[in-house]
């Protein structure tokens, strides 16, 4: 009713295929991959840190190909794409930030740093968090969809803008002394070497890592968007049945 | 025929300018007459540049090496309290509707509201670098300094605008305004405090040094412009 | 090659290797945490919702059938 049978269906086969592939791609990761020389086995973080932060990318893309689309032609579906897309998006996001920072500790000795490339990250996840807040404060479904879009294509701007900057704003000198900057310094050529995969085997390991983060992301997305129609469904009996409620008083 | 066209398109373009004049100068005499937006701007930033000052007075030097970054954040807090009041002001009064149901274009609006409310953080700015110089001795007076703050301040209420005005259609209202806009400034602070915090040193940088920040700072502007003058139509109507 | 030499190579590179595995095994614990917990959220509200709208179609059935009667 909610979905049509075809919808559930697709759903069910894409739910397997994600488990499967992320077992698979766990195997590979862990068996397959060769050791990596200077850091050893902790490097196999790398897989999926980098798979799921593209794949979250990749999200929020389309979600503000969602967000502009709704705004375009007023379908309720593009808002639910929109909506499904961030929230998956920031879940990556957020597996892709732990993982990097995990592997951050034993690479530069430090759980975080303030390095361009991680301000933006801690921008882009603020960012769409608070587009939550933003759809939690307003009642009316129309306007919370329009501005939702609104404001994820301003988001857009912001992380464009902020990516810009980690690309130039490498070139200016840091303004700080000593210790700081010599980790800046390895956290930057840290995140330069592993760009540079070791082997073709490596390359492999990483595809299939993106892979199964883009079948995971598609699952997902279908499981919330049916949640989503699920929640609207329920919200369209709950005012029928206020209605009928009043209507008798 | 192509004549009438041109004609058309000049006389369009001209109604579009005197509309976004005519709400930057409706914005000016209502401030003229009432005095709520700029004041509450300066007297919340004295009050912040005081506290920072007591908080960091057992450590002077830290004081003057984070006073650049300190600056940006009391324009960013006193830019939501300007926001707020200009915006809300729009609504309490009704203001806005009359401008919507004139043949106001919605993007002529938004580049009134822009203007005005950049004018009016301005003007706190003036007041701030003195406090700043005054407080922190640091030379915020040099004319690069300055550049770099109007350009920040117009990317930072180009985003604000887009955002106040949906945010005060919300039912958490004020509330909601800087947990949506502070991220959305960040990309545009970061380079702009670094290129300030650039010249306030004795030795003075090259262009070269900071080109690309400054760069970022007037990307951001015209993209946070852009997407203003697109969406904003979306944002205001009912 | 001196074969004493040889085991105090190999043995050092494995060790080498394996010395972040506690890094490693964090790591992939913490996503794995994250990808359950958001498996639960969406599976959770999904019954729920599934519940409120058993609930509601109650509802308006009995309505109907008590304006029938």
């Amino acid at each position: 009713m909610v979905t049509s049978p075809r919808f559930d269906k697709v759903l069910k086969i894409l739910n397997w295929v994600a488990v499967i592939a992320v077992i698979v791609t766990l195997g590979i990761i862990f068996f397959y991959a060769p050791t990596e020389r200077t850091m050893g086995n902790v490097q196999r973080i790398f897989y999926f840190h980098v798979g799921s932060a593209w794949v979250g990318a990749v999200a929020f893309f389309i979600a503000l190909f969602g967000g502009v689309m709704y705004l375009w032609k007023s379908e309720k579906k593009w808002d639910t794409l929109a909506l499904a897309s961030v929230e998956i998006g920031l879940v990556f996001l957020t597996m892709a930030t732990v993982a990097g920072s995990v592997w951050g500790k034993p690479a530069w000795n430090t759980w975080w740093l303030w390095s361009p490339r991680l301000t933006l990250i801690t921008i882009a996840l603020l960012t769409y968090a608070a587009y939550f807040m933003l759809r939690g404060a307003i009642e009316d479904d129309d306007r919370r969809a329009r501005f939702a879009a609104v404001y994820v294509i301003v988001a857009f701007v912001t992380i464009i803008m902020a990516y810009i900057s980690v690309r130039i704003l490498r070139d200016i000198h840091p303004v700080v002394v000593g210790g700081v900057a010599e980790s800046a310094q390895g956290a930057e050529e840290g995140l330069q070497e592993f760009s540079g995969l070791d082997s073709a085997k490596m390359g492999m390991t990483l595809m299939a890592s993106t892979m199964t983060f883009s079948l995971l992301y598609s699952a997902w997305l279908m499981n919330r968007i049916k949640l989503q129609r699920l929640s609207d469904a329920v919200n369209d009996l709950k005012m029928q049945v206020t209605a009928r409620l009043q209507g008798e008083n | 025929m192509n004549n009438l066209s041109n004609n058309k398109k000049t006389s369009e373009a001209r109604e579009f300018i005197t509309a976004v004049m005519a709400v930057v100068w409706k914005d000016m005499r209502i401030e003229q007459h009432t005095r709520q937006t700029v004041s509450v701007m300066v007297m919340f930033s004295v009050v912040t540049v005081i506290m920072f000052n007591f908080a960091l007075e057992s450590n002077l030097d830290a004081a003057r090496n984070v006073s650049t970054g300190l600056l940006w954040a009391t324009i960013l807090l006193a830019g939501t309290l300007g926001l707020n009041r200009s915006m809300a002001l729009e609504q309490e009064n009704q203001t806005m509707d009359a401008l919507l149901i004139a043949p106001v274009p919605r993007n002529a609006i938004y580049l009134g509201k822009v203007i005005s409310i950049t004018l009016f953080t301005l003007a706190l700015e003036v007041i701030l670098v003195l406090l700043f110089m005054v407080f922190f001795n640091k030379p915020m007076w040099r004319p690069m300094v300055l550049l770099i703050l109007v350009l920040g301040t117009i990317g930072y209420i180009a985003a604000g605008v887009i955002v106040t005005s949906m945010t005060i259609q919300t039912r958490s209202k004020e509330v909601l305004l800087p947990v949506l806009l502070l991220p959305l400034a960040l990309p545009l602070v970061l380079p702009a405090s670094m290129a300030v915090a650039a010249y306030m040193f004795p030795q003075q940088p090259v262009w070269g040094e900071v080109q690309s920040a400054v760069y970022i700072v007037i990307i951001y502007d015209i993209l946070m412009l852009a997407a203003g003058f697109l969406t904003y139509h979306f944002v205001v109507e009912s | 090659m001196n074969p004493v030499l040889l085991t105090a190579v190999f043995q050092s590179a494995a060790d080498v290797a394996n010395q972040f595995n506690g890094y490693l095994m964090l790591g992939y614990f913490v996503m794995w945490l994250i990808v359950m917990a958001y498996i639960v959220t969406l599976v959770v509200r999904q019954r729920n919702l599934k519940q409120d709208l058993q609930l509601m179609q109650q509802i308006l059935q009995e309505h109907e059938e008590e304006s029938e009667s």
